[in-house]
């Protein structure tokens, strides 16, 4: 009696050795996978994705512009330094590139001045330094969400010491999203153009 | 200026002549030389524009840019750009008043640094090939400058 009990435990002891070593296994295997996710938090924070704004001829959308790398950038028509030597560098360094990669990079200025940019004034002032720019702009709402979205920000700011009676702080940076919509790099503007051409050829 | 003089030994001559040649100097009374740069071209769109150049003070006694007048746009003021980092790497265009230049020093107008912003452009400057600037003085000299209108290369 007491064998036929002992033969017994033992494929038991078995069983519970082989739901303890799953088990060990899946938390290994989740935990491994949680690491990577935090790591991939804390290492790109930034998300990107569709978000739609206000064009010349309606609402544009990122995703109107699957199958093209898309060189997003933040501005405002007022700005009459900054603004135009990033668009000149992105002009510059995109006029390098080989002409089939010319062809897919769309480059995307968006004014993040709500309050006196309309989507006309952005987009003449865009293609004035790069004939083919599309100049967006859009509401305080939908401008937060795409900054937000892709790790920018700006900001609105009262000022009496300038005729216009205000600032506009806004980012000093590209964002490049790849021809499925996913955020591929954010580079500084004043990167140099050596640098700004590698990462648009590696862009695809 | 006599320190001046004296330091224009043998080697010194050129250097100093040449910036004599930039500084005509209104019959000696300001020691302010301004080499004109450009006012950046813009589209009609644009409400603004910068306009940039090379002021140096030959002079011992420290000297500011105290105005700018320009009939091209409503208002001529100063822009120092700021980098105030954050989210996206922030910059701004931060208004100042005058801006000073030691003895001897020089101070450039120059793209992503210090500009003269036209703000509030008329129509006309967009049919201009050349500006009128007006700078002033803190010792009360007025100096206009002539600037062409460059555009960036486009695409």
């Amino acid at each position: 009696m007491t064998r036929a009990i002992e033969r017994q435990r033992i494929p038991m002891k078995a069983k519970a050795f082989q739901i303890a070593l799953m088990a060990a296994v899946i938390a290994l295997v989740s935990g491994v996978a949680m690491f990577m996710v935090l790591l991939r938090m804390t290492r790109a924070p930034l998300v990107g994705g569709n978000f739609v704004l206000a064009g010349v001829h309606g609402p544009v959308s990122l995703r109107d512009f699957r199958g093209k790398d898309v060189v997003l950038y933040f501005g405002y028509t007022g700005c009459p330094d900054a603004c135009p030597m990033a668009l000149g560098k992105l002009a510059k360094v995109v006029r390098q590139l080989k002409t089939e990669d010319q062809a897919r990079i769309v480059p995307l200025f968006v004014s993040v001045d709500f309050r006196s940019d309309t989507a006309e004034k952005t987009d003449q002032y865009a293609k004035f330094f790069i004939k083919d720019a599309i100049g967006l702009t859009g509401t305080k709402a939908q401008l937060d969400e795409v900054v937000t979205r892709y790790g920018s920000s700006y900001r609105l700011e009262a000022n009496q010491k300038t005729a216009t009676g205000y600032t506009v702080q806004h980012a000093a940076e590209f964002y490049l999203i790849d021809s499925h919509g996913a955020l591929s790099s954010t580079l500084p503007t004043e990167l140099p153009d050596a640098e700004l051409r590698r990462e648009l050829e590696s862009l695809r | 200026m006599k320190k001046n003089i004296v330091s224009c030994s043998v080697p010194m001559v050129f250097l100093c002549s040449s910036a004599w040649a930039i500084s005509p100097g209104a019959a000696g009374v300001s020691g302010m030389g301004v080499t004109p740069g450009y006012v950046r071209a813009v589209p009609a769109s644009a409400q603004n524009t910068a306009a940039y150049f090379t002021i140096e003070n030959t002079s011992e006694t420290a000297l500011s840019l105290t105005g700018a007048q320009s009939d091209v746009a409503d208002s001529v003021e100063f822009h120092q750009l700021l980098r105030n980092g954050g989210k996206g790497k922030l910059i701004t265009m931060e208004p100042v008043a005058s801006v000073d230049v030691p003895p001897h020093g020089k101070v450039e107008f120059k793209p992503m640094g210090l500009h003269v912003m036209f703000v509030g452009l008329k129509k006309r400057f967009f049919s201009e090939k050349q500006v009128k600037l007006t700078l002033l003085f803190s010792d009360g000299e007025k100096r206009t400058i002539e600037l062409p209108v460059r555009a960036l290369p486009v695409l």
